[in-house]
């Protein structure tokens, strides 16, 4: 438990929409998905997750609908839109630019600089 | 996100709201269901379960109150507390509430008073259908712009013309008219019967001309005007088919026209149709000129061409008869709506300006008085601050107070419009065409709800700005509002401390106002004498009164009475049946008393 990580500000975001785009989930599913993939070392609030994707809804960057899950009850479900699946292309590429950077700031050595 | 989207969650929010937060609570209900499955099938009882996923999901209230402020609604919600905050606010200091109300009420008052008049006046497109290309048509003489064609003159450019659809004739008469009740001078129009299609006019009840009122030996008939039928019938509808006498001859009333109907500088009363061929003295090439004519240009002919093929008919009239044509040199051609508005478009503008400049004055005094109470307020604001307000929340608050005054000042002023109409009708010029149709409609609405945004914004901006600053409320930035406001007022022309040049400037637009109106006053009482003169006709001729007024309209023209053969002043330029028709050309201001 204490090794998870805490989420860097405006990571959560790109993060539902990369778990969104593999296909529909409901809210519970998103932070599933997300600690399958990260195997648990990611830490999400559990409720925080709501509030993040009503904002993407109101971006126009997720769709929603009501359907039944896997366990039979009803759930709200959440797909990428056309603009939402633009939008994390541009997320990612400003995330692995930024990664990229400051791995590159971290590996560099004392004769380098 | 865009603004549609935006707009969209602030309805959903709004008119949703129940909805939207049952769909929260079952979609969070969802998960912590979800999330106890998971942890049932690892080993633990239902209840357990499903009491670790709700301690587990956190605050369900902070989230459910932060998805709700992600549909965007929340702005109402604060707006309202604003509201509410505000109104205590206001409560609080009921001086400065008042003043600013009365102040606001007035100002904007005056201005939307102001503006439902040019709205009657000048802006509203009067009873025509279809008022482009539609042209007044003069005769253009050296001494004057626009005189009168003479009958066979209208039926050459009528018949000869190929830029129009149709050119109609219309000449003023001043018959008497008599039924069962008292007699009475109106103001009469002859037309052609063509003149309500040209015009696109439809009647109230009843017809309008039809072409076969033209002929002679017609049936003799008469069209109302809305005031007519209102005076004298009490708008019975009824009257259509009766007999009303007109200059002693009987005619059957067939229709009422509107009260939009309005013709420029020539009230209309009645309107009976011209019939070129009953006339024969008239309908002679050197009979006297007194038709002015109106036309409908043509779809794709431009009012140049119309002129420039019109005066081609006149150059070969000319050649024609040159004994009759010698003063006719040219032709004065006017588009119909500017005719109907020009006299009287600098007195509206002048008193439009002036109210504008009261309800200016307002607000500047307001914005001064509002950054002064921003002082005494400091403390308050400072508090709100500490408490985490950030500074456009801080601004909106203020703006909302003087929102606020606007709105109430804003009611009250558009109540004071309303049930001062009667006292505003009166103060404005008598003749001012088309003011029976000056009523308060959408646009003054409109207008009035821009001009008190407009308030608020004047009163509230400065203040708002200067107040919301974070780095505090030194004397010295409140100076600099203060000097900003002064700036613009003298830019604009109010007063902020400098009394002596406001008044200086509102004086200004008093005496222009003056100089306007007294320029109309001599018109006005031409018409004032022109009617007694009427008045005294036919069997009052001969009577002490009569020649009293009489010798009064001389001296007043500067020259002697009618029958002293001196033609300069008053002039009895054409006797139509058994009266006397008198006109009087006044340059200047002129004042009989009679």
């Amino acid at each position: 438990m204490n090794n998870e990580a805490e989420l860097l500000p405006g990571t959560l975001d790109l993060l539902i929409l990369k778990a969104v785009s593999l296909g529909p989930l409901h809210g519970y599913g998103v932070l599933l998905r997300i600690q399958q993939i990260s195997k648990e070392a990611l830490f999400i609030e559990q409720g925080a997750l709501y509030p993040a994707l009503f904002r993407l809804v109101r971006q126009g960057l997720l769709k929603t609908e009501w359907d039944k899950s896997e366990n039979n009850r009803r759930a709200k479900y959440y797909e990428l839109t056309a603009k939402g699946r633009k939008r994390l292309q541009e997320e990612m590429d400003w995330w692995n630019r930024l990664s990229k950077a400051i791995a590159a700031v971290l590996a560099a050595r004392p004769q380098e600089t | 996100m865009s603004l549609i989207a935006y707009f969209r969650s602030l309805g959903v929010r709004f008119f949703r709201r129940a909805r939207i937060d049952k769909e929260l609570e079952e979609e969070l209900g969802a998960h912590i269901q979800l999330r106890a499955d998971r942890l049932e099938r690892a080993g633990l009882d239902r209840a357990e379960a499903e009491r670790r996923a709700r301690i587990e999901f956190g605050s369900a209230e902070r989230f459910r109150e932060e998805c709700r402020d992600q549909l965007g609604g929340n702005f109402l919600d604060a707006l309202i507390q604003d509201v509410r905050f505000s109104l205590r606010t206001l409560r609080k200091s009921p001086a400065f509430f008042l003043v600013a109300v009365i102040t606001l009420a007035l100002g904007i008052g005056a201005t939307v008073a102001a503006f439902s008049v040019v709205n009657a006046v000048l802006l509203r497109p009067f009873g025509l259908s279809n008022s482009e290309g539609l042209l007044w048509i003069y005769s253009k003489r050296p001494d004057n712009p626009r005189t009168n064609f003479s009958l066979p003159e209208y039926c050459d450019y009528r018949d000869q013309n190929r830029s129009f659809d149709g050119v109609a004739a219309i000449a003023s008469f001043n018959p008497s008219l008599s039924d069962t009740g008292e007699p009475e001078r109106v103001q009469g129009v002859r037309m052609s019967a063509n003149v309500f299609s040209i015009l696109g006019l439809r009647p109230l009840i009843g017809r309008t001309l039809i072409a076969d009122d033209d002929k002679n030996g017609a049936e003799p008939i008469v069209l109302l005007s809305y005031g007519v039928w209102a005076r004298r019938y009490a708008k019975n509808p009824d009257v259509v088919g009766r007999f009303i006498n007109v200059n002693g001859e009987s005619r059957r009333i067939v229709g009422v026209l509107p009260s939009s109907f309005a013709l420029p500088n020539l009230d209309t009363d009645i309107v009976v149709p011209l019939q070129p061929e009953s006339d024969p003295r008239r309908n002679a090439r050197n009979s006297v000129n007194f038709l002015r004519m109106v036309g409908r240009l043509k779809p794709h002919v431009t009012a140049q061409q119309a002129h420039a093929e019109l005066d081609s008919i006149r150059q070969n009239l000319r050649r024609q008869y040159p004994d009759t044509y010698t003063g006719k040199i040219g032709l004065t051609i006017v588009p119909i709506t500017e005719e109907i508005v020009t006299n009287v478009r600098s007195i509206l503008l002048t008193i439009f300006c002036a109210a504008g400049a009261v309800l200016l004055i307002g607000c500047t005094n307001l914005a001064g008085i509002s950054l002064s109470r921003a002082g005494a307020r400091q403390r308050e604001l400072a508090v709100r601050t500490a408490l985490g307000a950030t500074r456009s929340r801080l601004a909106r608050l203020l703006l909302v107070e003087s929102a606020i005054l606007a709105v109430i000042g804003g009611s009250l002023g558009l109540i004071l419009e309303i049930s001062g109409q009667g006292a505003l009708l009166r103060l404005m010029p008598t003749d001012l065409p088309r003011i029976d149709s000056f009523a308060v409609d959408w646009k003054v609405f409109l207008f009035a709800s821009a001009v008190t945004l407009l308030a608020t914004l004047a009163c509230g901006v400065t203040f708002a700005l200067r107040s919301s600053r974070r780095d505090g409320f030194g004397r010295s930035r409140l100076g600099r509002g203060r000097r900003a406001i002064a700036v613009a007022t003298g830019a604009s022309g109010g007063p902020d401390r400098d009394g002596a040049r406001a008044s200086g400037k509102c004086g200004t637009l008093i005496s222009q106002f003056r100089a306007i109106e007294q320029r109309a006053v001599g018109i006005r009482f031409l018409k004032c004498s022109e009617h007694s003169l009427f008045a005294a006709s036919g069997q009052l001729r001969r009577s002490r009164q009569y020649r009293s007024i009489l010798r009064k309209a001389s001296a007043a023209f500067g020259c002697a009475p009618w029958n002293s053969k001196r033609r300069s002043g008053v002039d009895p330029s054409a006797r139509a049946e058994k009266h006397f028709v008198y006109s009087f050309h006044a340059t200047g201001p002129t004042a009989i008393q009679t």
